[in-house]
């Protein structure tokens, strides 16, 4: 047998143990592949012209490779530590170092080349999978699946390197160990670090100095709290929380009573070892808290702000358009064939250019006001003779504010009003220099027919009622009807297409926060999955133990549970104490931006997911120790 | 106190094993009977399966006249930490306690007031020599320290039946003898039904009884007559017509 299938064999016959390292490292593998390829999504690409989009694009870039690396790397650590008594082993039977480094050279290698398949296949996968359902979410085809031959080179290249340099840095982890703590794994005594009073001290005073900042109103001493806090939250897990378990620990009559002995001991010993993790935990959790907040907000907003656009497709035919019965019909026709459902509203209108200022304006009948009114739900203004009512401002120069106009060829001039629903636009801007909507009275309106220095046309508009399919109807409608806008005897608007591509705008960013909190929520769940199955083993042996002794079954999963809940909750605790104080901070600086209602919702939404990892972590954990015990 | 009726054992495996053959015994309230017998001869499997750890594929258990087997699980649990005690032959003991909290464990899983426990455990701790090691982690002490705390966590309850496996197994003769006349005490001031398996002559010789075993079946009994190194005499005989060489053990007196 030569080395090489030495290496091999210990890879293959240990499968169990590397198992959980090397799923770690092809799900890391995995969520970069895919963050690469969504990224690099032709139709996401240039949509992310809007600066916040490709701002949170790139930052969750970042996160998530950062993460990933983080994530490799502590895994490994844990991995080489857990195996260091076979080190030990080996290096009894005569294995010289350079054996030893090169075996582990050769192991890396193949979880490394093992992990980044598994990870890009089921990426690959996944990403067809998630196409999918984003093009349903979506609509029409702006997302479909693509063979991302950019994201699969960066992949395996950014992780080929990372796993190369593993394992010489794995070599690190055991390398300064003499071979008599390699062999007596004394592993929970080695780890024992102490707790200093002084360190708990300064970390407790930076806390809740750096929490006490949120309620403050200064910018500058916020910015150095959100550094400061840093160090609060690592020492609290490494330093107060230690301490104050053990001066619970000293309580006897708390300590000592039914299994807290056990869990009490546990917690702390948990505590002590994972300090860091549980630093990571929290920024993690709190990134993930934030991203939450962020998309649970941009939801509520959508919501909220109305429908600038008032018809989603309209058509302004002149007096003597040959072509618009035939385009009314093609488009109501192409309206049928998408599946689109609308309401339809057909309004005669007059155009002027008006003195003083020499805007081109459209004049509706009261009528159709009343009509637009009904229709809309929404109170009308009343009109009287020699008024006229301002429906839609258009591009109109705020600064010059009209309050009267002259028609050409009419004696009198016309009083501007405002209507009483200002929040809705009734009209939309119509084309020409300015193109203001004004309401006049019937009569007006007949005496104004027969003004020749007007033109009537007729004005077609369409509500969609569903835009499923919308997208596909645009596109169809620019094929038969041209280039829209302006055109000889009429014009027509997509510029709801415009408004619709913005509105969907926040749905790409859902999309792809929600990813991206997908893979947060997930990449910590998973490094506590990692971190408590990397001692299922040992736990076997103890919980059999305790079993024997006589601890009951219902004892044994209190345990178990107390366990879970301590490494997901305790994180979750503060990342959500970080992100409740940054939202406060935020919210007394702008409070426009950021509502209440939102932030509970997100806030529930996050402790509920959590709870649900944690429930299903518990279900699969205890089954594997109540499986031994039987 | 102890009856064994007709247990069987089969072992379930690739390769099934049979582990225990029809094996019967009768243990009196208050006895401290020794099991001895090569090793893989099957004593383990036997006090597993009297201590409710492993299930008997056939034959009937009664302690105090009672089926442990026919108790719910949670029962099960209270019983076996009320009535039973145990020393492990791998000790099993937790990582995350120190020596002193292994040892109070079954107390404090019962409710016992904590400054009852805080008397029994300096006096079990100063009766078995590990007092200085009370706060140490359980690495942090021999595996001989690790074996007398193991030993410590089974008595402290004042359990009706002790079973121990190997109790003196990484003891020196001078540690063995003080657990073995620890546990001897226990047995005549408690009058705890005490079952030891061990593989020691001089540690056999503490017993009233001992029952040997070979290949799941029992092979031979003595009883001690009046004369402890008479008896260990006898022991010495016993284990050399089972297949021991008799010379390994010199006929000191003790
Ligand atoms: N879980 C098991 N599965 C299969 N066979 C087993 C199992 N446990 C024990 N055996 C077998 O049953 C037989 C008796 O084992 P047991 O542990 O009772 O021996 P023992 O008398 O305690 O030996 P020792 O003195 O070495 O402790 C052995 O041959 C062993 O191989
Ligand atoms: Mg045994």
């Amino acid at each position: 047998m030569n080395f090489l299938q030495f290496a091999f064999n210990n890879v293959k016959r240990h499968a169990r143990k590397y198992a959980a390292y090397f799923f770690s490292s092809a799900f890391a593998v995995m969520i970069f592949f895919l963050y690469v390829a969504f990224s690099l999504h032709p139709k996401i690409l240039p949509s992310t012209v809007n600066e916040i989009v490709s701002g949170g694009m790139t930052l969750g870039a970042s996160s998530i490779v950062f993460f990933s690396f983080i994530f490799i790397l502590y895994s490994t650590a844990v991995f080489v530590q857990a195996r260091s008594q076979q080190f030990g082993i080996l290096t009894i039977l005569g294995m010289t170092k350079r054996q030893l480094r090169f075996m582990l050279f050769l192991e890396f290698s193949i979880i490394g080349v093992g992990s980044i398949l598994t990870g890009t296949v089921t990426g690959l996968v996944f990403l067809k999978l998630f196409l999918i359902i984003a093009s349903l979410a979506v609509g029409g085809s702006s997302m479909t699946f693509y063979f991302p031959i950019e994201a699969l080179k960066t992949t395996a290249i950014t992780y080929g390197i990372l796993f190369i340099f593993i394992s010489p840095l794995s070599y690190l982890f055991i390398g300064r160990q003499p071979l008599m703590e390699l062999l007596t794994v004394r592993r929970r005594k080695l780890r024992f670090r102490n707790s200093s009073y002084i360190f708990a001290t300064i970390a407790l005073c930076c806390l809740i100095w750096s929490y006490v900042q949120a309620f403050r109103k200064d910018i500058g001493t916020f910015l150095i709290a959100f550094m400061v806090i840093h160090i609060g939250l690592y020492g609290l897990f490494r330093h107060v929380l230690p301490i104050i378990m053990r001066w619970m620990k000293k309580i006897r009559s708390l300590f000592w009573r039914k299994t807290n002995l056990l869990k009490l001991s546990e917690t702390e010993l948990r505590i002590r070892e994972n300090g860091l993790m549980f630093y990571l935990l929290t920024i993690l959790w709190t990134i993930t808290c934030l991203c939450v907040v962020v998309l649970v907000s941009i939801r509520f907003l959508m919501d909220v702000t109305p429908n600038k656009e008032p018809f989603q497709l309209y058509y302004v035919s002149n007096l003597n358009n040959p072509k618009q019965d035939t385009h009314i019909q093609y488009i109501e026709q192409s309206l049928k064939q998408t599946g689109v459902t609308y309401s339809k509203q057909r309004i005669p209108l007059l155009r002027f250019t008006t003195t003083p200022e020499n805007y081109v304006d459209y004049f509706m009948r009261y009528q159709d006001y009343v009509r637009l009114g009904e229709f809309y739900k929404s109170p009308i203004t009343p009109l009287q003779e020699g008024e006229a009512l301002w429906l839609s401002r258009g591009k109109e120069n705020m600064a010059k504010n009209r309050t009267s106009i002259q028609i050409p060829n009419h004696s009198s001039s016309l009083q501007l009003l405002k209507p009483l629903d200002t929040k809705k636009n009734w009209m939309p801007e119509l084309r020409g220099k300015n193109g203001s909507v004004l309401v006049i009275t019937d009569s007006l309106y007949k005496e104004l027919a027969a003004n020749t220095a007007g033109e009537s046309m007729t004005f077609f508009g369409y509500q969609f009622t569903n835009s499923n399919n919308a997208l596909t109807l645009f596109a169809l409608v620019e094929k038969g009807l041209g280039q829209e806008g302006v055109q000889d005897r009429y014009q027509y608007s997509l510029a709801a297409y415009y408004e619709y591509l913005f509105q969907q705008m926040p749905y790409i960013v859902i999309f792809i926060g929600l990813f991206i909190t997908a893979v947060f929520f997930t990449a910590g769940a998973s490094f506590v999955y990692f971190k408590i199955y990397s001692d299922l083993n040992k736990d076997l042996v103890q919980f059999r133990a305790l079993y024997n002794i006589g601890v009951s079954i219902p004892e044994l999963y209190q345990i178990v549970k107390t366990r879970v809940v301590l490494m997901m909750g305790l994180p979750s605790l503060f990342a959500i104490l970080n992100s409740a104080g940054l939202l406060l901070f935020i919210k007394q600086q702008d409070d426009t931006m950021f509502k209440w209602l939102p932030f509970i919702v997100s806030f529930v939404l996050f402790i509920l997911i959590q709870t649900c990892f944690s429930l299903i972590l518990r279900k699969r954990y205890w089954a594997h120790i109540e499986n031994s015990l039987k | 106190m102890l009856q064994v009726r007709n247990i069987n054992k089969v072992y379930s495996g690739r390769k099934a094993f049979r582990a225990l053959t029809d094996l019967s015994l009768t243990i009196r309230e208050g006895e401290f009977v020794g099991i001895m017998g090569p090793s893989g001869s099957g004593k383990t499997t036997l006090l597993n399966v009297i201590s409710t750890i492993d299930m008997p594929s056939s034959g009937q258990i009664l302690i105090n006249g009672s089926n442990p087997y026919k108790l719910r699980k949670n029962k099960l649990a209270a019983f076996r930490r009320q009535q039973l005690g145990f020393v492990f032959q791998e000790f099993h003991l937790i990582e995350t306690l120190t020596i002193g909290e292994n040892i109070i464990l079954p107390l404090t899983l019962d409710g016992v007031r904590v400054s009852e426990m805080e008397e029994r455990l300096s006096s079990i701790i100063q009766k078995l020599g590990i007092k200085d090691i009370r706060d140490n982690s359980i690495f942090e002490v021999s595996r001989g320290q690790q074996q007398r705390a193991a030993i410590a966590r089974a008595i402290i309850h004042r359990p009706s039946l002790l079973l121990a496996d190997e109790p003196t197994g990484n003891l020196d003769s001078k540690a063995s003898r003080h657990v073995m006349e620890t546990l001897q005490q226990i047995n005549e001031t408690d009058r705890t039904t005490m079952m030891m398996v061990t593989h020691d002559p001089i540690a056999a010789s503490y017993c009233h009884r001992v029952i040997f075993i070979k290949d799941g079946m029992l092979y031979n009994e003595i009883v001690q007559g009046q004369n402890r190194s008479a008896f260990y005499q006898k022991i010495i005989n016993a284990i050399a017509l089972l297949g021991g060489d008799a010379n390994e053990f010199s006929t000191i007196r003790v």
